[in-house]
């Protein structure tokens, strides 16, 4: 096992929403978030595992790891952390 | 245009069919008339529709190794099947054993390695190249390796370089016949003839003397009652599209330039995939952050533009293209162009031209 995930300081629950939304409601929380916030995105559309690493690299955003969702429901958390020094658009 | 005619207007998914072409047509409707029996029959009707068959086993093989590095195709090489998955099975149950090959390969071949002992899938870059080389040493005794000529969803060629001409080496060669010339480095070789405007149904197996071949095989046909008909339109159809394959492979070359250029600089928030320069000359692949697969496709069809998309969203299963997912790519708002043969450098020009506006509607829909 690697090193446990932080606990978000943000959760979204885009559970029960399809591309593009869940992908949508993280790039709105990484801009209204302070710098080196831990978000939490719940989804349960099966592009997310691809998608959300896929647009952290390409907005520069730090992906930390997926892990289930802490009340036992659908879908996986998906946990990133808003980069410290430049916003992603 | 030279030759070749223009493609209807808008049509921009090569992989999803194309035209079949006039020579190929013509070619199907003579030989119906004429090739209707048996080949392996012992009367008249039966020998003229295999003398049909022989000769268009014969012409595939020129066309190939017209169209090939490696050495020449022979006639008793070619098999007609009435796909190309019935192509590719009969290569899989041939080869047995274990396989090696990268995760970018069709689904059947990946289903097949995963129910084969002792196979391995090798990751790919974010180009969707595998490294031949790692390839290369997973050969040997009881394992087969696969190896595409090029990836037909993001149109790039993958490296053969360190792999011997000898090693058994199977390659599909989907959306490739017509388009690049293919390399020496393989044994079992499958393509359909829709790939250069043949008919559908009709698929082909080609195999290098002393690999392993369709034992059972008596004829050039495999698999049910031969379609003569349509392997003769397939033979024509390469026939007549050899002589324009370097202009076409220029043409659709620049213009795919030019959709990956102008699309960098007109649509914010885009991933454009695939290699830049070593790929197929027709396809391109991008995928629009903030906008929905299936919406964009449907958008863009109500435009008059015919296009297909990898998203989860746009497929029966709701899963996203495993080779969009293998390579890290974003597979959202996926986007995949391949240009048929005679595709204008009009209907590209207005598809660059409205596809901004068509992006920033959905985008405002979507509350981006």
């Amino acid at each position: 096992m690697t090193a446990p995930l932080p606990d978000p300081d943000t959760w979204i629950d885009e559970r029960g929403r399809r591309c593009p939304l869940p992908v949508l409601a993280l790039s709105r929380a990484c801009q209204a978030s302070e710098p080196g916030r831990v978000i939490a995105v719940l989804a349960d559309d099966p592009a997310a595992r691809y998608d959300i690493p896929a647009w952290c690299r390409l907005k520069s955003v730090d992906y930390l790891g997926e892990i289930d969702p802490p009340d036992d429901g659908v879908g996986r958390a998906y946990l990133v952390r808003t980069p410290v020094t430049t916003p992603p658009g | 245009m030279d030759g070749l005619p223009a493609s209807p207007d808008g049509y921009l998914d090569s992989l999803g069919g194309q035209p079949m072409l006039a020579a190929a047509h013509r070619a199907l409707q003579v030989a119906a008339a004429d090739a209707w029996a048996e080949p392996t029959a012992l009367h008249h009707p039966g020998r003229r529709a295999a003398m049909l068959l022989d000769a268009a086993r014969s012409s595939i093989a020129t066309s190939l190794s017209r169209c090939s590095a490696g050495p020449a195709v022979r006639p008793e090489d070619v098999w007609f099947t009435p796909s190309v998955e019935a192509a590719r099975a009969q290569a899989l149950a041939d080869a047995g054993g274990a396989l090696a090959l990268g995760s970018v390969e069709v689904a059947a071949l990946l289903d097949a390695a995963d129910q084969r002992p002792g196979s391995i899938v090798l990751p790919v870059d974010s180009l969707g190249r595998v490294d031949s080389a790692v390839l290369g040493q997973e050969a040997g005794p009881g394992r087969t390796l696969c190896l595409q000529v090029a990836n037909a969803e993001v149109g790039t060629i993958q490296r053969r370089e360190p792999l011997s001409e000898l090693a058994p080496v199977l390659a599909d060669a989907t959306q490739c016949i017509g388009r690049v010339t293919l390399p020496p480095e393989w044994t079992t070789l499958w393509a359909s003839a829709r790939d250069w405007g043949g008919p559908a149904g009709v698929g082909i197996l080609v195999v290098r003397a002393g690999y392993p071949r369709p034992a059972a095989a008596v004829g050039a046909w495999l698999g049910g009652f031969p379609n003569v008909p349509a392997a003769v339109a397939a033979a024509t159809g390469l026939e007549v599209l050899l002589p324009h394959v370097a202009a076409e492979h220029d043409r659709a070359r620049d213009m795919v330039d030019g959709i990956r250029e102008r699309i960098a600089q007109t649509v914010p928030d885009v991933e454009i995939l695939g290699h830049p320069t070593d790929r197929l000359p027709h396809i391109v692949t991008f995928s629009v952050l903030y906008a929905s697969g299936e919406a964009l496709a449907t958008a863009l069809d109500r435009h008059g533009f015919s296009v297909a998309s990898g998203s989860a969203c746009a497929a029966d299963h709701q899963r996203p293209s495993h080779v969009l997912a293998a390579m890290g790519a974003f597979t959202g708002g996926n986007i995949r162009l391949s240009l048929p043969f005679g595709c204008t450098q009009a209907t590209v020009d207005s598809f660059l031209a409205i596809l901004p506006s068509v992006v920033h509607e959905l985008r405002k829909e979507a509350g981006a």
